[in-house]
């Protein structure tokens, strides 16, 4: 596989026949890289895996091309293009990759080469240090090396459980001690009337419980209880939609995006980070990645046909017709009422929770649907029980007292709620 | 001082029934019930049936509508987001706003790529304006949205496209040129491209074929022609009150609408600023007829006819020359200060009369305050009209001369007092007018061009000699409009859009001038971003004075032929010349010193009312007002008479600018329009005239707000007892820092509380106002309503005392009924530590939170008012309708019943206009009490931005909105528990205090005494009204 893709890849963009050689010496070298997997250090190869996905996914993947090349055997190739300045081909790429404009200034002939072969720039990632280059290419040389051994993931999955109301177990419980109640009384009163059977006693025709005033009463103030708290509960749940999972114009795949390509939530969301709002990604956002994949691996092309026609791109001609764009008119699943502020960047920025704590497992969701009941009392618990980060973040340094108490072991931890997070007007307003 | 009486309005002072009936109950009137519903009720007899048909149908209502399900909610993102936009973070945009002479440098706050908030510019960038903004300003942003702008352009009442109308109108000004000549009528323009584009126009036309006539509704032709006279430029030089230690205004109200009154306000306030450690301030004299803010703001006010404005001008002139002196011994007084502060004194008047500002000038040059209180280096270019223009463009009409006319941001049918223009525009070839809304003036043209709204328009403005500035779109425009400047451009052939014209301009004029810059690109991207440029200031002036015996014997002969009783025509701060008449929030801001909402009226001596039976309503039971007819000049006008105190016997005032005929919301439009009574002298428009009044009999309502929501209620200790303002003279602060607020040690010390106090961990939100400053301009409070969604509620409900302004500006008065001394005083929620309103809401609705704010639920809020009933200051306000659409059930289910006539007749129904409402805000439905947050949405705002930088919160990084917009800076607002902000050595300074505190509040604003710089406190009569009474 790999050699076929960087034959592809390198068909691609060496069409020139100097390159047959390097070609050549390429496929054989990344074969070796193949064969040697086996013996990467695992704890490097994690830590490359993750500097990729945090630095080079959202336009590079090892085994294909995206918005940047397939990058298996990127190694070989570099190294393939020969020393120069009293650098070596790995050097140079070392140089490329912390700024590319730095290895084409200094007239490495491949990197010449390659700055004009792609039409978008790369990204300038200054501050890679170079044992952390090292682990991301020993990371893109063996992509499938930590598999399945190392299946940690870069999303929290813990997600936390809702408290449980009262479930079947309480129901049951409940009915096995009313039956219970009847038994009882079903034999205290055959007891009753063996002794006065015994006694000689004549049987009195007792009034049977049912008909008594008692339990009319019991029952009349039963029904009100029972009745009333289903009112209640029922007016209370007006509105809320939890489980919520309206059909999308396009079957757009969290499971698959992020998911299996573990793609970061704000790459898209990018705006969760900063504003009010999550944004739902703008098509420009989309076509990032999808000006070369066309085919995804459920619907093929069909959905992301929808996306091109959207934004106005033909897939054939490679260009925007800007002209015949529209935008996408999603259905937005989590509704607040309009007397509720939000803010996406006070939550995710400000107290790091992360997205999955609202938003559920949204990485092996096929559909999205309202994970959370968006309740009051869901924030309110919410608050009492997150810890916000007092000492890390320098704003809480006003809250002086606090930082006494802390400091004199009189709390432990401070919460939403100790800076005033269950207050009205930190949401309504 | 403890011994003064304060009062609101005679009705008041004199504890009339009717007042005491309104002051002693919690609600103006009797409780209203559901129109349609509640005349049955009232009128036919209910039975338990009829209530339990009620009750069935609204809960089977209520069922219906909350039982659906939540809608379907569309979420559509941008194709290509903006680099520049995030949704839910608001971008600023630096810009200048300026309307016929009202220049303010402005931030354009947008959301999602709308403008919802004027903002002021950063002080470094408001080289002119100095960091407020007026009322004006921050109200404009509505009329962006307002669906009555014209769509597209007309001829006649037919549209037509931009097409046809250049090519026709093309055609026509060709036409008109061979015969005659194509006048550009204007208010004053201030954009030099502007002015560049107009000659290029000029040019296509042909030498001597065109003429740009200019002319402003309020008019400053008199200050003008002086000034030509007198330093050989027709322009009004820069005035610098922060620098005079004297300041002596005759008849002009700096403060509010004279000139600049944004940067006055700004200039005099800093030099009012008192403290411990510097105790010094200007002091000020203001000898004026009609009561202004800035007379009431005066350290001592002379109360005269406006024949004495002028004649004591002539005495102040004999005075300072040494040629006389004056029988009114207070100008005499003043004429002798001025001659003690030559060189740090300034003399300013508002006459229009050319001689009287001739004298003016004779004035500040005998007392050496050229160069120093006024100066010429940077003179005003916001002034330049002439009031000589209409007649001349109705003569050049009727003769023919003029061919074509292009009416540009000026509506001269309307406000001017010369008749037959809308005649002798029949007689035009053609008559464009590029008006966005209808006026006057635009339905008298043969097209009408609608211009694009300032916050959709690229433009420049040069306020001030040399001080450049740039306006650029916040928005892309709504409507198929067109930017007047483009249309000048294609008509003269020139290729290109004004915005390349524009920044052409800037490079070949402007960019050789500076040497900040390197590069015309970061230049011009520069101004754009800070909306400013200094340029050097342009070379001086010199006095050269002719003969004034002619000035002063005119003026002399202008003061005797006014007679006994003159009405004195004035520009009020809200509406200006008529071309803000129907924006409903300025139309709801209360005017300053009458607190009259909704109108326009005759201000009177309220003494003098009472004896010539002006007052129908003794009691003020009815709010009646007597309408009286008042002539001058041979037009009479009716209108309600509303006593103002202060006002001398015999003179009478009226604003201008209401009663527009044609307008875009004839519903809003109110009054009776003035401008008709303008006296025309030598071509002038002078404001003064000599009249006769005559009581008609008949009464009207007029929507007061002087004595709503009242807190010196008598049968709460009295009007003598409640600590509410405080005040004392320069001279006893300097001695003892605690003047007038001597009892405060012994409130504090007196506090005892049952209740635990609350404990602020984090912040402590504080407000401190400093009474000194504050000059109840009114802009704050549109601020606020702008910021807040606050609603607009209509006359009908302000008579009802339910407006539901946030922020109101109490005025008080004390000593003469006839000359009294006031106290402006900003009141809102005092976010009291100890709120009495937080212990009778029944659902909690209504609590404290740990930074010290007194926090309203709307969403829980279930409509008891127990609240503000509790209120001590009287700042709840209750929505009895849905003012602003904020349930959809009405608007779903399509029942339109009289609960939104009040709102929809407002235009805050539309969807267009809601485009305003801050998307941070609730918008609140119909039963919930609201007031003031402190603008909580800026706090929380304010504190993510800290925690997102990792950074404590800096003194200033929170401020809100009433604070942004003061010109004066009286508002003070920040965290108490950081010591070194500005606002925690604020609250412990001398004149510290809390309005009322004796009753233990605890506020959390406090106000700073009022000083007035005069030589002694005048001991006035103790009247115990409430043992008097009682």
């Amino acid at each position: 596989m790999t050699i076929l893709f960087s034959m592809k890849f390198q068909h691609n963009l060496y069409r020139s026949k100097n390159f047959t050689l390097t070609s050549l010496l390429t496929m054989l070298l990344s074969m070796g890289f193949l064969f040697a997997s086996a013996e990467v250090d695992k704890a490097q190869w994690a830590d490359g895996k993750s500097l990729f996905k945090s630095n080079c996914a959202a336009c590079h993947n090892p085994k294909a091309d995206g918005t940047g090349p397939a990058l298996m055997g990127v190694t070989a190739r570099w190294e393939a293009a020969g020393d120069f300045k009293g650098k070596t081909g790995k050097q140079w790429l070392h140089t490329w990759i912390k700024n590319y404009n730095d290895a084409v200034g200094g007239g490495y002939k491949y990197a010449v080469d390659m700055a004009g072969s792609r039409p978008s720039a790369m990204n300038l990632f200054v501050t890679l240090k170079d044992e952390d280059i090292d682990k991301i290419l020993l990371y893109v040389e063996n992509p499938d090396a930590g598999t399945p051994a190392t299946a940690q993931v870069a999303v929290d999955t813990t997600a936390p459980k809702e408290a449980e109301g009262p479930g079947a177990t309480i129901y049951l419980f409940v009915g096995f001690l009313f039956l219970l109640v009847i038994i009882l009384v079903g034999v205290t009163n055959h007891l009753d009337k063996l002794v006065a059977e015994k006694n000689g006693e004549p049987a009195v025709a007792k009034t049977p419980f049912y008909k008594t005033g008692n339990f009319k009463v019991a029952l009349f103030l039963l029904a009100i209880v029972f009745g009333g708290y289903k009112t209640v509960d029922t007016f209370t749940h007006f509105g809320r939609q939890q489980g919520y999972q309206p059909t999308q114009p396009i079957k757009f795949s969290h499971a698959l995006h992020a998911g299996t390509h573990k793609i970061d939530c704000q790459y898209c969301h990018s705006t969760a980070n900063q504003g009010k709002h999550s944004n739902i990604p703008s098509l420009n956002t989309c076509m990032n990645c999808h000006k070369q994949i066309s085919k995804g691996p459920k619907y093929g092309t069909e959905e992301i046909a929808k996306i091109y026609s959207a934004v106005g791109w033909d897939a054939t001609s490679k260009t925007y017709d800007l002209g015949k764009a529209k935008p996408v008119e999603w259905t937005r699943i989590h509704n607040l009422p309009d007397h509720v502020y939000f803010n996406h960047a006070q939550h995710v920025n400000a107290g790091k929770v992360k997205c999955q704590t609202c938003h559920g497992n949204i990485q092996e969701m096929e559909e999205v649907y309202q994970y959370a009941p968006l309740s009051m009392g869901w924030c309110i618990n919410c608050h009492r029980n997150t810890e916000v980060q007092f000492s890390s973040n320098n704003y809480y340094a006003a809250y002086e007292k606090i930082h006494k108490d802390l400091k004199d072991k009189k709390i432990d931890k401070v919460t939403v709620a100790d800076v005033g997070g269950t207050e009205c007007q930190r949401c309504h307003y | 001082m403890s011994d003064k009486i304060y009062w609101k309005g005679i009705e008041e002072k004199e504890q009339l029934e009717g007042y005491r009936a309104i002051a002693a109950k919690e609600f103006a009137e009797e409780l209203p019930v559901l129109g349609s519903i509640a005349e049955s009720i009232t009128t036919e007899k209910s039975s338990r049936k009829d209530f339990l048909k009620m009750l069935g149908f609204s809960t089977t209502a209520a069922v219906i509508a909350a039982s659906c399900e939540m809608p379907l909610r569309k979420s559509i993102p941008y194709v290509w987001r903006p680099e520049e936009i995030t949704p839910g973070i608001a971008n600023y945009y630096a810009s200048t706003f300026y309307q016929g002479g009202d220049y303010e440098a402005v931030l354009v706050k947008t959301r999602e790529g709308r403008p919802i908030k004027i903002d002021s510019r950063d002080k470094k960038n408001a080289r002119v304006t100095k960091g407020g903004s007026s009322a004006r300003a921050q109200a404009s942003v509505l009329s962006l949205y307002d669906g009555a702008r014209f769509r597209n352009p007309k001829r006649g009442k037919e549209n037509i496209t931009w097409e046809s109308a250049d090519k026709e109108i093309g055609e026509k000004l060709k036409t008109a040129a061979a015969s005659g000549k194509v006048v550009l009528f204007s208010s004053t323009l201030i954009s030099p491209s502007t002015k560049a584009v107009i000659a290029e126009f000029a040019n296509s036309l042909g030498a001597g074929k065109f003429e740009h006539l200019v002319f402003d509704g309020i008019s400053y032709s008199g200050i003008l022609d002086a000034n030509e006279k007198s330093f050989g430029k027709r322009l009004v030089p820069s005035y610098n009150f922060g620098k005079a230690k004297l300041i002596v205004g005759i008849g002009a109200d700096f403060l509010g609408t004279w000139v600049s009154p944004t940067e006055f306000s700004h200039d005099w306030a800093e030099n009012r600023k008192v403290s411990k450690a510097n105790a010094e301030m200007s002091r000020h004299i203001q000898i004026e007829s009609v009561p202004t803010i800035t007379g009431y703001k005066a350290d001592t006010r002379i109360s005269v006819k406006p024949s004495e404005e002028l004649s004591s001008l002539v005495d102040l002139y004999n005075i300072v020359t040494g040629a006389g002196s004056s029988k009114n011994k207070k100008v005499a007084e003043a004429g002798k200060e001025l001659l003690e502060a030559k060189g740090t004194s300034l003399v300013v008047s508002g006459s229009n009369d050319v001689n009287a500002q001739l004298l003016v000038n004779a004035i500040n040059n005998a007392l050496g305050n050229y160069g120093t209180t006024i100066t010429w280096d940077r003179p005003y270019n916001t002034k330049q009209g002439s009031d000589k223009a209409v007649t001349s463009l109705i003569e050049g009409l009727n003769n023919g001369s003029i061919k074509g006319v292009l009416f540009y941001e000026t509506n001269p049918v309307y406000n001017s007092p010369v008749k037959g223009l809308a005649e002798a525009l029949k007689k035009a070839e053609v008559s464009v007018s590029f008006a966005n809304r209808v006026d006057e003036t635009s339905i008298a043209c043969n097209y009408i061009l609608p211009d694009n709204h300032w916050l959709e328009s690229w433009n420049d403005a040069e306020p001030k000699a040399g001080i450049l500035n740039t306006t650029q779109p916040a928005i892309s425009k709504l409507f198929d409009t067109r930017q007047v400047q483009e249309t000048l451009l294609k008509w003269a052939g020139k290729e290109g859009s004004f915005y390349e014209y524009l920044k052409k301009y800037w490079e070949g004029n402007f960019y050789g001038k500076q040497s900040t810059y390197n590069g015309f690109w970061s230049f011009w991207d520069n101004a754009v971003a800070d909306g400013e440029v200094e340029l050097p200031a342009s070379a001086g002036a010199s006095y050269s004075g002719s003969d004034l015996g002619a000035a002063v014997s005119a003026v002399s002969a202008t003061a005797s032929s006014l007679g006994d009783v003159q009405v004195k025509l004035y520009e009020s701060i809200a509406v200006g010349d008529g071309y803000w008449s129907d924006n409903p929030y300025l139309q709801e801001l209360p005017d300053p010193v009458s607190k009259v909402t909704w109108d326009n009226y005759i201000i009177a001596n309220p003494t003098w009312m009472l004896k010539n039976g002006y007052v129908p309503d003794a009691d003020f039971k009815n709010k009646e007002y007597a309408v009286a007819k008042l002539t001058a000049n041979g037009q009479s006008i009716e209108l309600p008479v509303v006593g103002v105190p202060g006002t001398p016997v015999g003179a009478f005032g009226i604003a201008l600018g209401y009663g527009r005929e044609a307008v875009a919301h004839p519903e809003l439009s109110v009054g009776k329009n003035a401008f008709g009574l303008l006296t025309s002298k030598d071509g002038n428009f002078t404001d003064v005239a000599k009249a006769t009044i005559e009581n008609t009999g008949k009464v009207a309502k007029v929507a007061i707000t002087q004595t709503h929501f009242n807190i010196t209620l008598q049968d709460l200790g009295g009007v003598k007892t409640r600590k509410t303002v405080k005040e004392t003279t320069l001279n006893e602060y300097k001695k003892d820092a605690y003047a007038g607020n001597e009892d405060r040690h012994e409130i504090l010390e007196e506090m005892v509380t049952l209740y635990y106090e609350h404990e602020y961990p984090g912040h402590h939100w504080t407000m401190v106002i400093d009474l000194n400053s504050c000059d109840g301009c009114g802009a704050c409070v549109v601020a606020c309503n702008v910021e807040n969604n606050v609603p607009v509620v209509g006359k009908d409900q302000v008579i009802r005392s339910r407006e539901m302004h946030w922020l109101r500006i109490d005025r008080y008065y004390t000593g003469e009924s006839d000359n009294p001394d006031v106290v402006f005083q900003p009141m809102l929620c005092q976010h009291c530590d100890n709120a009495p309103c937080e212990n009778v809401c029944p659902v909690a609705a209504t609590n404290h939170s740990s930074e010290g704010l007194n926090q309203m639920a709307y969403n829980r809020c279930i409509g008891t008012r127990y609240c503000a009933n509790n209120c001590p200051y009287k700042v709840r306000r209750f929505n009895w309708y849905d003012y602003q659409q904020a349930d959809a059930f009405d608007k779903q289910y399509g029942t339109s019943n009289d609960m939104n006539v009040a709102s929809e007749t407002l235009g805050l129904h539309e969807p267009l206009t809601r485009m305003v409402l801050n998307p941070d805000v609730t918008v609140r439905s119909r039963g919930v009490m609201e007031k003031c947050s402190f603008c909580v949405q800026r706090l929380q705002g304010a504190k993510l931005e800290a925690k997102k930088e990792n950074r404590l919160l800096k003194d200033g990084d929170a401020k809100v909105a009433c604070q942004t917009s003061c010109s004066t800076g009286a508002i003070v607002f920040g965290d108490r528990n950081d010591k070194t902000s500005e606002v925690a050595k604020l609250f412990k300074d001398e004149r510290a205090f809390g309005v009322i505190e004796e009753i233990h509040t605890m506020p959390n604003v406090l106000y700073l005494t009022q000083v007035r710089n005069k030589e002694e406190e005048k001991k006035y009569e103790v009247i115990d009204y409430y043992h008097e009474k009682a």
